[in-house]
């Protein structure tokens, strides 16, 4: 059992704590729900570029010097941007929290972004995009998927936004998306590491509660038309073996069905026993073929992912991933595949809790979006009651061929 | 309110010792780790063979990425099982495996519940005495790690990467990619792995470390019983390193279509058993190691030229190499060159400041903690002291060597292991561009063929 405590601000400022002595460190993460999703259609990528301007200074801790003061108390830092939400964390001595939260509050109580600032974090992020999506071999998928699977809501877009838009943000576009969404009742502060409860109680509240409280953001709700037929289209690359991506939506995390199918992607791809492996990998098809399921707040992406070796075409491939899909539309999972896919989900769980980085960030993550941080307990006992009937229905339901968005990069074309 | 103008006054980070663990040697030389930990209900073992990528080049002609693909391969079948079985029982016990090699070693680890320990052990020794490296498997092994080489070129960074090692490395054990390339990895039968394994993979070249929640008596008899026994020691592998001197050379690969120049660039270094290491990796922290460093400070939020830049001595066993590597716009590739050399110049010539030193040493000195978080990562630490024949206390006075070093030491470590006249800069992308940006600093070779 990971053992937390909660606490709650008079600002809206909700801070769980989790203690972990062995270490003399400290995580603090600061997440605001806030995500691209939410994002206006006309000016996307700026919760990306706020992340990266929140490093840029504050009223109190000069511009350029947010890591330098950390990194000279034996600090260090990151942050990342999702659809639903953004997060920024910390790492510090323990003897340090003081200092640690001084720093990490400061940019919410001010945020005197200056036009320096923002030109050269707009060009830090295009090169990024560059980096990450455009100039990386299937890097654009992100890209291409969002837009395909998601026509109404802000999901459409990636996280990384549109260059167009990134290069023509004003510091009024940061500063009114930072005034409407980075306020304490806005967010959850996870403290993790060696602490003490009571002294991090007082600490946030001295730091982080005396902010004013600002507005909680709405749930944006979510309005997609369902999927009536499959749609299949091919993107040329920049890669000389082609790849298929077949996805689908899938419920949110917390149901039921997202574990039912959390299951089945853990079934079908993991280990050399899987599935996928044998009759992908094992049979000369693909050299990396996978399935994966990405909770988001108000929707899952399930994906199928298969690589096609120098030889084989995409349409050997597509018909042996059809197959896989549509047998588990008629028969659901073996027994054996289920208790093989739970014990490596035990396995797993046990080395991802070590992580004080990855709980401070499950905290934010599940208080955000469940208000229930113990979800952190239940990762495993979530998938003792799913029987085969159960795995079969939901697969049924959402993983059907008419319900899929399929992809395939094919190398680029060259005169 | 409160006065948040002045930063708060805090103490000094705890002190931390390098987490306790044992050495054991069994009667044949066998050296095993054991690092206990409680907390979780696993265990981890890692079976470390002092042979990698390194061996390939005594192996024969073209052998490159034969000690890759035997420790993958050894899960692939044994006398005992078929691939399928293993696979299915591994499976079974919820067991997390991995294996590979790199420059210097080979390795295999096993991860599951103590309660599935037995059996998962009992698979990993067979499959180290007992592979038997099945024809089939072996075919379908190399058509896997082919197409994963045919798509790592599709990849800038990577290219630029293997360009910089295959030139800087020219001719040694140390010049080609642990996972070979397409041409080797293809003439590989059955019998080059065998010999391989029978020569490396043996008790004499093996370190165990164990991490988790077991009872040290029962490891120790396990792994006496299937690994207690003497084998022929391994011939030394000997190859003498110089350090290159040929001018500055820049080295230009076309990639069609790309949108960015991956930049990759620096000289040959030390291997990591040199007294100089925690001068070479607190200098070059200051230099480009972190967000806060010299370089990507310059590059990345002074210009917003990068994502980011890095620097780094990377050490083998025998030699070693400093790299500064980053992702550029092909307009921009000319001013980050000489903003890096620039850099380099300074480092050897002037005095770093009190401050910055003092802020390198608080930074990782408060971070290494961080390092020890996971018995996992400290198991990593001890196997590759024991790898690399370092000091078994060198982290014991890690923190002590860290704070000990000044502005001199940075002056002199910079002079020694840093040559910005003998770089060899290599850059993927438009090489039209590339090589309007980067002439005048030396000669320019155009890179037709990376394997």
């Amino acid at each position: 059992m990971i053992e937390f405590k909660e606490h709650e601000y008079s600002n809206g400022l909700r801070l769980v704590m989790s203690r972990r002595p062995e270490i003399p460190n400290v995580i603090i993460n600061s997440s605001f729900y806030v995500g691209s999703k939410d994002e206006n259609p006309e000016k996307t990528g700026i919760s990306h570029l706020l992340e990266h301007l929140m490093f840029s200074g504050s009223e109190n801790v000069p511009k350029g010097e947010f890591d330098e003061i950390l990194h000279d108390n034996g600090g260090d830092s990151n942050a990342y941007t999702s659809n639903d939400m953004t997060s920024y964390y910390l790492s510090i001595p323990s003897s340090k929290t003081e200092l640690g939260m001084w720093l990490d509050s400061d940019r919410l109580a001010s945020f005197p972004v200056d036009e320096e600032s923002l030109e050269i974090q707009k060009k830090v992020v295009c090169e990024e995009k560059q980096q990450v999506h455009d100039n990386s071999p299937y890097g654009t998928f992100d890209i291409e998927t969002a837009k395909r699977l998601f026509i109404n809501s802000g999901y459409r877009w990636a996280i990384i936004g549109d260059e167009e838009h990134i290069k023509s943000f004003t510091l009024d576009d940061v500063r009114n998306y930072y005034g409407k969404y980075y306020n304490p009742s806005n967010m959850v502060l996870s403290v993790t590491g060696d602490i003490d409860y009571d002294r991090i109680v007082d600490l946030a509240g001295k730091y982080y509660g005396t902010i004013p409280a600002g507005e909680k953001k709405n749930n944006s709700g979510y309005y997609e038309p369902e999927i009536e037929s499959c749609s299949e289209e091919n993107i040329e690359d920049n890669i000389t073996l082609p790849a298929r991506f077949i996805m689908f939506r899938a419920p949110k995390i917390g149901t039921r069905e997202f574990y039912a199918l959390k299951l089945v992607s853990v079934a079908l791809t993991s280990g050399e026993s899987s599935k996928i492996y044998r009759k992908l990998i094992d049979a000369n098809i693909s050299a990396e073929a996978y399935m994966y399921l990405n909770g988001m707040e108000f929707v899952s992406v399930f994906g199928f992912s298969g690589f096609v070796n120098e030889g084989r075409t995409i349409n050997e491939a597509a018909a042996v991933m059809d197959e896989i899909l549509s047998e588990l539309l008629v028969k659901g999972l073996s027994e054996n595949e289920i208790i093989k896919a739970k014990n490596k989900i035990l396995t797993s769980y046990y080395l991802k809790i070590q992580s004080m980085t990855r709980l401070a960030n499950s905290f934010g993550f599940n208080k955000i979006f469940y208000n229930d941080c113990g979800m952190v307990n239940r990762e495993v006992e979530n998938f003792d009651n799913l029987d085969n009937d159960f795995i079969k229905d939901t697969a049924g339901k959402y993983l059907k061929k008419e319900k899929s968005i399929v992809l395939n990069y094919v190398p680029r074309k060259r005169s | 309110m409160i006065d948040r103008s002045v930063m708060p006054v805090t103490g000094n980070p705890g002190n931390i010792k390098f987490p306790a663990f044992r050495e054991i040697e069994l009667e044949n030389g066998l050296k095993i780790f054991l690092i206990k930990d409680n907390r979780y209900d696993l265990i981890t073992a890692r079976f470390l063979f002092r042979s990698g990528s390194f061996s390939d080049f005594f192996s024969g002609k073209n052998k490159s990425g034969l000690a890759s693909i035997t420790s993958e391969m050894l899960n692939k079948g044994t006398g005992k099982h078929t691939a399928h079985q293993i696979a299915e029982l591994l499976d079974m016990n919820g067991a997390l495996t991995g294996s590979g090699a790199g420059y210097d070693a080979s390795f295999l680890s096993l991860t599951c519940l103590p309660s599935n320990f037995d059996s998962v052990f009992g698979l990993g020794a067979d499959m180290i005495l007992e592979p038997s490296f099945p024809e089939a498997e072996l075919n379908s092994k190399k058509n896997r790690l082919i197409n994963s080489l045919i798509s790592m070129q599709d990849d800038g960074a990577y290219l630029a990467e293997r360009i910089f090692k295959s030139v800087v490395f020219e001719g040694t054990p140390y010049a080609d990619d642990p996972d070979g390339n397409i041409r080797s990895v293809n003439s590989f039968g059955r019998t080059d792995l065998a010999e391989f394994k029978n020569r490396h993979f043996i008790p004499s070249n093996m370190i165990i470390a164990v991490v988790g929640n077991f009872d040290d008596e029962y490891i120790v008899n396990k792994m006496n019983e299937s690994f207690g026994f003497g084998s022929e020691p391994v011939v030394n592998e000997d190859y003498k390193f110089n350090l290159k001197s040929n001018g500055i050379k820049v080295y230009l690969k076309e990639k069609k279509d790309a949108t960015q120049a991956s930049l990759y660039m620096g000289h040959r270094g030390v291997s990591r058993n040199t007294e100089d290491s925690v001068r070479m990796v607190f200098m070059n922290t200051l230099l480009g190691g972190s967000f806060t460093s010299r370089i990507n400070r310059n590059l990345r939020e002074e210009k917003g030229l990068t994502y980011g830049a890095r620097t780094a001595f990377n050490f083998m066993k025998y030699s070693g190499d400093f790299s500064v590597e980053a992702e550029i716009n092909h307009d921009k590739a000319g001013q980050a060159v000489e903003e890096i050399i620039r850099e380099l110049n300074i480092i050897r010539t002037g005095i770093a400041e009190e401050e910055e030193i003092q802020k390198v040493k608080n930074y990782i000195t408060g971070n290494y903690p961080m390092q020890l978080e996971t018995s996992n990562n400290v198991a990593g630490k001890i196997l590759s002291l024991e790898l690399y024949g370092v000091n078994k206390n060198y982290y014991d006075n890690y923190l002590a060597d860290v704070n000990s070093v000044s502005s001199e030491d940075i002056k002199k470590t910079a002079e020694k292991y840093l040559f910005p006249d003998e770089l060899n800069i290599v850059a993927v992308g438009n090489v039209k561009k590339l090589k309007k940006q980067l002439s005048g600093l030396g000669e320019i070779i155009i890179t037709e063929e990376v394997i």
